[in-house]
């Protein structure tokens, strides 16, 4: 209730409320001194308000009227004052002094003086073109004031404006960052990548190496290897001039088989080579077999590598051309003492 | 006596001092009369609330208190009554717009004693001009409400009635316009 009363105090002050809603306010500002303070505020305020009405000249006749009735108020008192009136002589009667003038009379007689007159008018002149020139200054400081308003608007716009395109330009700038940060991020990924691809080069070079290692004790093994059989061939007693080879070729069960058999009748010994047989598990093993019409004896037992490649040489305590025909079969690890297995080389000898 | 305050004045006129009495008279006639004719928008309408304004000052003297207000407070606010009370009786309504700065009329010679009545009369004149503009700078909705209220008598009911606004609208835009006139006089360097 006390804000609404308080929001009347500006219509209360210019004389809008009924009288119920007077006393209201009255009765709350009695008791609030804030509401009290407002009041006054809105009085000094709304006390500008008759200013705004245009200053007029009484007439005398208004003028008049009023000092009469002031006069007539005031005469009573007068009349009680006055001296009284001495009564006339019986001699002749003598002119009758003149009434003394009221103070009224006598400012009124004073001031109507031309000089007075004229002072007043020319000072009321030469102020009223003073107020004519504050006037065209307050109308010059208000051009001021729009100019300087006008202006502020276009700076503020072109404030906008500028607030407008720094906001686009952090846009792009956050575009940008992004985008960096993405090609950051590839870039990384490629240098994890690369990193990995170098590690994996590493390993390939050492398997590489390896393998190089690898390659270089195959080969020494190879050259043992051929060092070895040369040093076989070397020491096998042939005599050139009777040695002579047959072919072993190879059965249906193992057709790509093949032999050579090289007979030196003299040391009665053979150099076997055998070549595209299949290797054998490890247990089993090819042995030779020495065929004498329905009977064998069998010899020497071998393998060969995985190239399906082996070299034997055979011995036999008889010789070797009494028998009439070779063979190879395939035999339980260690050889049989009769043939057990297939035979898959077979070549008459004689 | 030019030199003496308004309460000084009034200090005298309580004991019937008539040269006292002119001199608020020639002080604040001009003011007076103006208002009541912006209310009454008549000439001899005016004329009488002038004089029965200056007549209650000069009967009522004794019942001025320097603590309830100033003089012309007082003054106006018996003007402006006795002008709303004709125009609520319905003897003289005259809807009356703000004048034209650039034709005022002064509808008598101007009759000054001295040059403190010059003086009087040109600060009056250059009060005026600095009131009038502010109050024509005002929003259009927050004037009216003035003009309705205090120089035409309207209540807010009436107000409220006749233009369809709300009691708020009409209490909050007489608040503003009060608030923003002594804002902008006061910036101006006015003082009452």
């Amino acid at each position: 209730m006390n804000e609404q009363i308080e929001d009347l105090l500006a219509v209360y002050v210019l004389g809008g409320l009924s009288a119920e809603e007077e006393a209201a306010v009255e009765a709350h500002v009695a008791q609030n001194p804030h509401a009290a303070r407002l009041l006054e505020e809105a009085y000094a305020a709304a006390a500008l308000l008759p200013y705004t009405a245009q200053p007029l000249e009484p007439s005398a006749a208004a003028e008049a009227a009023l000092f009469a009735r002031i006069e007539a108020r005031s005469q009573p008192q007068t009349a009680l004052k006055a001296p009284a009136v001495p009564a006339a002589p019986a001699v002749k009667a003598t002119r009758p002094a003149p009434a003394k003038p009221t103070v009224w009379e006598t400012l009124r007689h004073f001031f109507s003086l031309p000089l007075v007159t004229a002072v007043g008018l020319g000072t009321a002149v030469l102020l009223f073109i003073w107020s004519l020139s504050l006037n065209q200054q307050v109308r010059g400081l208000n051009q001021d004031v729009q100019q300087l308003t006008a202006d502020n608007s276009s700076l503020r716009t072109n404030f906008d404006t500028l607030a407008s395109e720094n906001l686009s330009l952090t846009a792009r700038v956050s575009e940008l960052q992004a985008a960096n940060q993405t090609y950051e991020n590839q870039v990384d990924e490629m240098a994890q990548t690369n990193a990995q691809l170098i590690a994996t080069n590493h390993e390939l070079e050492a398997e590489v190496d390896e393998t190089a290692v690898t390659q270089t004790t195959l080969e020494a093994q190879i050259t043992e290897l051929q060092n070895e059989l040369d040093s076989v061939l070397a020491a096998i007693p042939f005599d050139s001039s009777q040695v002579y080879a047959v072919t072993l070729p190879g059965t249906e069960d193992q057709p790509g088989a093949s032999a050579e058999l090289v007979i030196d009748p003299v040391s009665n010994t053979a150099l076997l080579i055998v070549d595209g047989m299949p290797e054998l598990p490890q247990d089993a093993v090819y042995q030779v077999l020495l065929i004498r019409g329905t009977e064998h004896e069998t010899a020497e037992t071998f393998r060969v590598d995985t190239q399906g490649e082996g070299v034997l040489l055979v011995h036999s305590t008889e010789p070797l051309q009494s028998f009439d025909a070779v063979g190879v079969s395939i035999e339980p690890e260690g050889g049989s003492v009769q043939r057990t297995g297939d035979i898959v080389l077979l070549g008459n000898i004689n | 006596m030019n030199d003496l305050s308004d309460e000084q004045l009034m200090a005298l006129v309580i004991k019937q001092d008539v040269a006292a009495y002119r001199t608020l008279y020639e002080r604040y006639k001009r003011a007076v009369l103006g208002l009541a004719y912006k209310i009454l928008g008549d000439r001899a309408a005016a004329e009488e609330v002038m004089q029965e304004t200056f007549w209650r000052i000069w009967d009522s003297a004794a019942s001025f208190d320097t603590q309830r207000g100033s003089l012309p407070n007082w003054m106006f606010g018996i003007a402006r009554n006795l002008s709303i009370d004709i125009v609520r009786r319905g003897q003289k309504i005259k809807m009356q717009a703000l004048p034209d700065l650039h034709h005022d009329h002064v509808e008598a010679t101007p009759h000054y004693q001295d040059d403190h009545d010059v003086a009087d009369a040109a600060l009056l004149l250059l009060r005026h001009k600095q009131v009038h503009i502010a109050l024509t700078e005002l929003p259009a909705e927050q004037r009216d409400v003035v003009e309705w209220i205090y120089f035409q008598g309207k209540t807010r009911r009436q107000i409220a009635q006749e233009m369809d606004i709300p009691f708020g609208t009409i209490n909050t835009r007489a608040k503003l316009a009060l608030d923003k006139l002594k804002r902008v006089l006061q910036a101006q360097g006015f003082e009452d």
